[in-house]
């Protein structure tokens, strides 16, 4: 036997210990031990406010009306924790970069801060939600009823009681109390409520406790294990239902889960702890699975309990307080109480965030603007913003609060739990499209959201809540049985004829298409704005690492001193000063006041947005900036998707002008190949040519030789000479060749040392004057008797020296053939020339050009004359060259030709070694 | 880089793969009058498929932690 005064004594005690756990977390976070605060655990608890007492006592209700479909409320966040890269991560990254303080803030700021989607959202948030806290002052009052039935002490005496004996009332009081403590204490930094998260996690981990306990008791103390839990499905048709699927389920199940996945992140409430209140994106990731466990746990629990509700208690015992009759029937108060504490903890746990999540949201967007529309606050220079914030937020607690209570008041105990929170999660399911369309497509615009929210907005209140309402004989009844003006077609229920649809898939679908439609179809046919195409850019690409930098873009100005006082009026005097304090140090200036570039205004603007929000923040930074346009052309190039696109072509083009450049150095290779490729065929045609002439003499002297064997011997001896002579010439060809050869190919072996040219002309002199006396030549030597000296091979530069004396020789036709060998130089460059100037016939001039290429004779060959091999002076330039000089035709007319050795400065002394090297 | 692209890929694959799991037409396969050691099957497999994904949940978040802890840029 429970009495009155135990149950208030405990649940008051309870109360007070959330106090206190609230009290001591937000001084440790205050003082900087925000450890266990701050633990993946505890945020991962702190989501768990979705387990409202819709779960705690719903859930079984559910389970026993309904069997098995209860599971998709929990299998949907399932789905949308698992995959929370997808999502939630973006959501999370996003609004700290952007200071976002709630989700009607997030989709305002998405859409170019506009202050009217804040407002309606807001509005939508309110009207979906009140509701659901009326759901859980009803489920408060209903539990302490059932207790006093059970104690002998109510319900009857409730109901004369009135407001002041109603548990609704008193829990809604409780919750206002602790929620303005802890939840408006100060406008901090961010809106983050360490206090209430603490407070939120142990309420999550009585409530699954408690749950726990009853399904313990009734698996083990009611039945005999879990085989016995089941026997009872043989006979009984309501936990047949938990066994197996009715016809037709499918299309429930389908909305349930998308429902259910859709309130795990627009629900007000799941925003601000998912989202908002995060304090490290990596506790995601635990509760990436952590949750779903918790998800998991509480499904399982709600079967046994269900089960021996449904086969312990009276048919008509109402299956949403099975968990309290359950334990009660059994003469087990304690687990009762239990029961009691866990649904109050549920009911608590969501009034206390929903109602700070509102009041943040209602302050910032339908507070905040309207104030500012009086000159009293928005003027320059104007009265303090943050206090009146405050009391506009406390206010708002009172009322969302009090609107529930009134709700809860006035439908009084009808419908049964899960409906009323079904009805809530389709009206806040009309935030899905704008929410997501928002991180993810660029084209999204503000007037499509406001479009798509809107038309949702109505075709839910028509469709679903309208009828709702219908009990209460407000004039609803005749418009849901007959529709409006007896107009069949548009009954609410059943709109444009779909007779037989189950209400809540009903009301999805008409709500959503109508949502999702506009949303599109205004979307494209809208323009957006500079600042919507800004803050698309921000959203849809937060993940990028090059990311835009949007201090630069907005070029605004406005003197420090407006920027200090504006932010004072909304942070304080102390904030302000160590906001910035900081921002000139990041500056690297040395005092405390920084410079008001564009950054800075940035800056103060998410600081704002960080208290009042968005579209409020920019409408109060409006007032002291000037020229707040966005250079459009700034926006395309910095930020829009078109950016990248851009840097690709500009690759491709860098890389097509590379390809152009690789092709005509293929070309220009391709025609120097060619070139050689014909040098080669004349140069091998020219070869055999030379050698053809003395193959062909010495094959005719032979024969001449072997078919007259009686020639007479001084003839004979004579052929034998032509023919050595021949062969002698063609081994030299030959050797010549080989030479060039290698000459070309780089593989000659030079052995260069100090050397004087002079000695070197005059040892050629020496060598050749057997050959000068056959021809009747006299050589001149003028050389004087100053030394060249030269870093050289000697032998091959004596091989030069005597292969243009010798034509000098040879082909030298005057009467009296001369040489004159010459030094011109130093000069002015220091360089040196040795001369070779002969009188013979000249070099014509058409010859003169290729006077050095292989196989070429300049010379008309004189009959009866040594022929050379036309290579002599082909070799001659590849050593001169070799070497760092050059051999040059230097002059040649009908009196004669000189041909010059020149040693370029570098050849003197050490710089040969140099020339080598190269 | 490979690693982590697959770890990217199996963040997508695996709430689709859940989804399949616990919805039409999938979980009506498993609508039959079999109990398994007592428990009727269908609950039996929605929870089943529910611990599945929980604990691929686990594995993968464990293995994202550990790629981005290597990964500075991703810490912030």
């Amino acid at each position: 036997m429970l009495s009155w005064g135990v149950v208030v004594g405990v649940a008051s005690l309870y109360l007070l210990g959330l106090f206190v756990i609230a009290f001591i977390s937000d001084q440790r976070a205050k003082s900087g031990f925000g450890g266990l605060i701050n633990s993946p655990i505890v945020y991962t608890l702190s989501l768990a406010v979705y387990c409202t007492s819709w779960t705690f006592y719903g859930a079984v209700g559910s389970a026993a009306r309904n069997g098995l479909e209860y599971l998709t409320i929990y299998t949907g966040p399932t789905l949308v924790l698992i995959g929370w890269t997808l999502l939630l991560r973006k959501l999370v990254r996003i609004s700290k970069q952007q200071r976002i303080t709630s989700i009607a803030d997030f989709i305002s700021a998405r859409y170019g801060k506009s202050p009217v989607i804040s407002a309606l959202v807001t509005i939508i948030a309110l009207i979906g939600v009140t509701p659901y806290i009326a759901l859980q002052l009803k489920a408060v009052a209903a539990s302490f009823d059932v207790l006093g039935a059970a104690g002998g002490w109510g319900p009857v005496a409730v109901q004369n009681w009135g407001l002041f004996g109603d548990t609704g009332f008193w829990v809604a009081v409780c919750m206002a109390v602790f929620v303005i403590l802890f939840g408006t204490s100060n406008l901090g930094a961010d809106e983050r409520h360490p206090g209430i998260v603490a407070a939120i996690a142990f309420e999550s981990l009585v409530k699954l406790f408690s749950l726990g306990a009853i399904a313990a008791f009734a698996v083990y103390g009611l039945h005999d294990g879990v085989e016995d839990l089941f026997s009872s499905t043989q006979w009984h048709s309501g936990v047949q239902r938990l066994t197996h699927f009715e016809d037709g389920f499918e299309a429930r199940w389908i909305v349930m889960t998308f429902l259910s996945a859709t309130a795990i992140i627009c629900l007000p409430r799941q925003f601000q702890v998912t989202v908002v209140e995060n304090t490290n994106e990596k506790a995601l990731a635990t509760a990436s699975w952590l949750f779903p466990l918790y998800l998991f746990l509480v499904s399982l629990f709600v079967i046994p309990i269900a089960i021996s509700g449904m086969t312990r208690l009276s048919p008509a015992a109402n299956p949403d307080l099975f968990v309290l009759t359950v334990p009660l029937a059994s003469d087990q108060n304690g687990l009762a109480l239990l029961a009691f504490i866990g649904g109050l903890s549920a009911a608590t746990s969501m009034v206390i965030v929903a109602s700070i999540a509102l009041a943040i949201m209602i302050s910032n967007h339908l507070v905040t603007p309207l104030l500012l529309r009086f000159p009293r606050y928005s003027a320059t220079g104007s009265s303090d913003v943050s206090a009146t914030l405050l009391v506009a937020r406390r206010i708002s607690i009172v009322a969302i609060l009090a609107l529930g209570f009134l709700y809860y008041r006035l439908t009084g105990t009808s419908s049964p739990l899960a409906s009323i929170g079904l009805i809530s999660f389709v009206g806040i399911a009309q935030f899905m499209p704008a929410l997501v369309s928002g991180v993810f497509w660029h084209g999204a615009t503000g007037r499509g959201a406001i479009a798509g929210l809107s038309a949702g907005f109505v075709m839910w209140c028509y469709t679903l809540l309208a009828p709702t309402f219908a009990g209460n004989s407000w004039g609803m009844s005749d418009l849901v049985e007959f529709g409006p003006w007896g107009i069949a077609i548009l009954k609410p229920t059943a709109l444009f004829g779909f007779e037989y649809w189950d209400p809540l898939v009903h009301g999805l679908f008409w709500s959503m298409s109508a949502n999702v439609g506009l949303f599109v179809i205004v979307s494209l046919c809208t323009r957006r704005s500079p600042l919507e195409r800004l803050q698309s850019a921000v959203f849809v690409d937060a993940f990028r690492s090059d990311g835009p930098n949007m201090d630069d873009v907005l070029q605004r100005s406005a003197t420090t001193a407006d920027l200090v006082q504006l932010s004072r009026r909304v942070l304080g005097h102390k904030r302000t000063h160590d906001l910035f304090a900081a921002y000139a140090r990041r500056q690297g200036r040395d005092d405390s006041i920084p410079s008001p570039d564009p950054g800075l205004i940035a800056f103060v603007e998410r600081e704002l947005a960080g208290t009042v929000g968005a579209a409020s923040a920019r409408s109060l930074l409006s007032t002291v900036v000037k020229g707040e346009t966005i250079s459009l052309n700034t926006v395309i190039t910095l930020l829009d998707e078109t950016q990248q696109a851009i840097s690709h072509s500009r690759e491709l083009e860098s890389k097509s002008r590379e390809l152009e450049q690789a092709a005509a150095q293929l070309r220009q290779a391709n025609e120097q190949l060619t070139r050689l490729d014909k040098m080669k065929d004349d140069f091998l045609s020219q070869v055999s040519h030379e050698l053809r002439t003395p193959m062909t003499s010495i094959r005719s002297f032979s024969e001449i030789l072997v078919s007259n064997p009686d020639l007479e011997a001084e003839q004979a001896r004579h052929f034998a000479g032509i023919i050595q002579h021949e062969s002698e010439r063609l081994t030299r060809l030959l050797g010549q060749i080989l030479e060039l050869n290698r000459l070309e190919s780089g593989e000659m072996d030079w052995s260069p040392q100090q050397t004087d040219a002079v000695a070197i002309m005059r040892d050629a002199i020496e060598t050749i004057h057997g050959l000068a006396h056959e021809f009747g030549t006299t050589i001149h030597d003028e050389l004087g008797a100053e030394p060249i000296v030269i870093f050289t091979d000697a032998d091959r530069m004596k091989q030069v020296c005597i292969n243009l004396l010798s034509n000098a020789i040879k082909f030298n036709n005057s009467e009296d053939p001369g040489i004159w060998i010459r030094r011109v130089g130093p000069t002015d460059a220091g360089d040196f020339e040795l001369q070779v100037v002969d009188n013979g016939p000249g070099i014509a001039p058409e010859h003169q050009a290729s006077l050095f290429s292989k196989l070429s004779r300049g010379w008309n060959r004189p009959a009866q004359r040594p022929e050379g091999s036309g290579l002599g002076l082909a070799i001659s330039r590849q050593i001169m060259e070799h070497v760092g000089g050059d051999l040059v035709l230097a002059r040649s007319d009908t009196t004669g030709s000189c041909f010059a050795m020149r040693f370029p400065v570098h050849l003197h002394g050490s710089g040969f070694a140099k020339a080598m090297v190269k | 880089m490979k690693d982590d692209r697959r770890t990217r890929d199996l963040g997508v694959l695996l709430p689709l793969a859940c989804m399949l799991l616990l919805l039409p037409p999938y979980i009506v396969m498993f609508d039959q009058p079999v109990f398994l050691a007592g428990v009727p099957l269908l609950p039996a497999y929605i929870f089943s498929a529910w611990m599945f994904g929980i604990v691929c949940s686990a594995l993968l978040s464990r293995r994202i932690l550990r790629t981005r802890g290597d990964d500075k840029e991703e810490d912030t």
